[in-house]
């Protein structure tokens, strides 16, 4: 599948460049059907992410009690450690929950586990989409359109069935 | 090379540290909030069966993975 990049606003007080007015970053929506309905969600593709996160809110939408989740460490170009959980223990962490999904996106249909954070916003760990979409969809499905060049561009969702 | 891109810069820089439901077709607000709950239902009531939801962060600075 291909996608377009998708612009960003950036702010100026913290840019070096003072034409820069936009970023444009590897961003691709899915859809997550629900009983209440259906939305999509913006989902940041990084490839080298050894685990795909969520915000804690989706999770909440979705059902899942992201405060039962064991709490986890991960660690961002920081070096800082930033906590996590899954769902395996449960701690009184207030972050994060870990779930696997089946994960279909046309035509290839996976088992994926996703963390869920809370705090996502708060440590930053992307702006604008509040998710890093792992290893998985960066290696197998997701192009972007001038990288992988095809004559489909269309801007296909993909699907998350809970 | 111009490469072809979907603009959500102009759509978002006006809005900050809440979550936001977009029109799937124009990319436009329809609904914001504090919580992605309140910001689905309202952007449901409205009529957009689809709605993309997403969260403007406090700001915009630069960041790497």
């Amino acid at each position: 599948m291909n996608f377009r990049y998708q612009k960003f606003p950036v702010d100026k007080n913290n840019c070096p460049f003072s034409n820069k007015s936009s970023s444009l970053r590897t961003v691709i929506p899915i859809t997550f059907e629900i009983n209440k309905g259906t939305f999509s969600y913006l989902v940041l593709i990084d490839s080298g992410a050894d685990y795909c996160l969520f915000h804690g809110g989706v999770g909440d939408n979705l059902g899942i009690k992201v405060k039962e989740g064991k709490q986890l460490v991960f660690y961002g170009t920081s070096g800082e450690p930033q906590k996590c959980g899954n769902k395996e223990n449960k701690l009184n962490s207030e972050i994060v929950f870990f779930l696997r999904y089946n994960l279909s996106i046309a035509p290839i249909a996976q088992r994926i586990e996703y963390f869920f954070a809370e705090e996502m916003m708060t440590v930053r760990f992307c702006l604008g989409a509040q998710v890093i979409f792992g290893e998985w969809a960066g290696r197998e499905c997701v192009g972007f359109e001038n990288q992988f060049p095809t004559r489909d561009n269309r801007f296909n969702p993909c699907t998350l069935r809970t | 090379m111009k490469i072809k891109t979907v603009d959500l810069s102009k759509t978002l820089k006006n809005y900050k540290n809440e979550w936001l439901a977009l029109n799937p077709d124009s990319l436009k607000v329809v609904a914001t909030g504090n919580k992605p709950k309140d910001v689905l239902k309202l952007a449901w009531e409205k009529g957009i069966l689809s709605p993309v939801l997403t969260k403007a962060p406090a700001n915009y600075g630069a960041y790497i993975l």
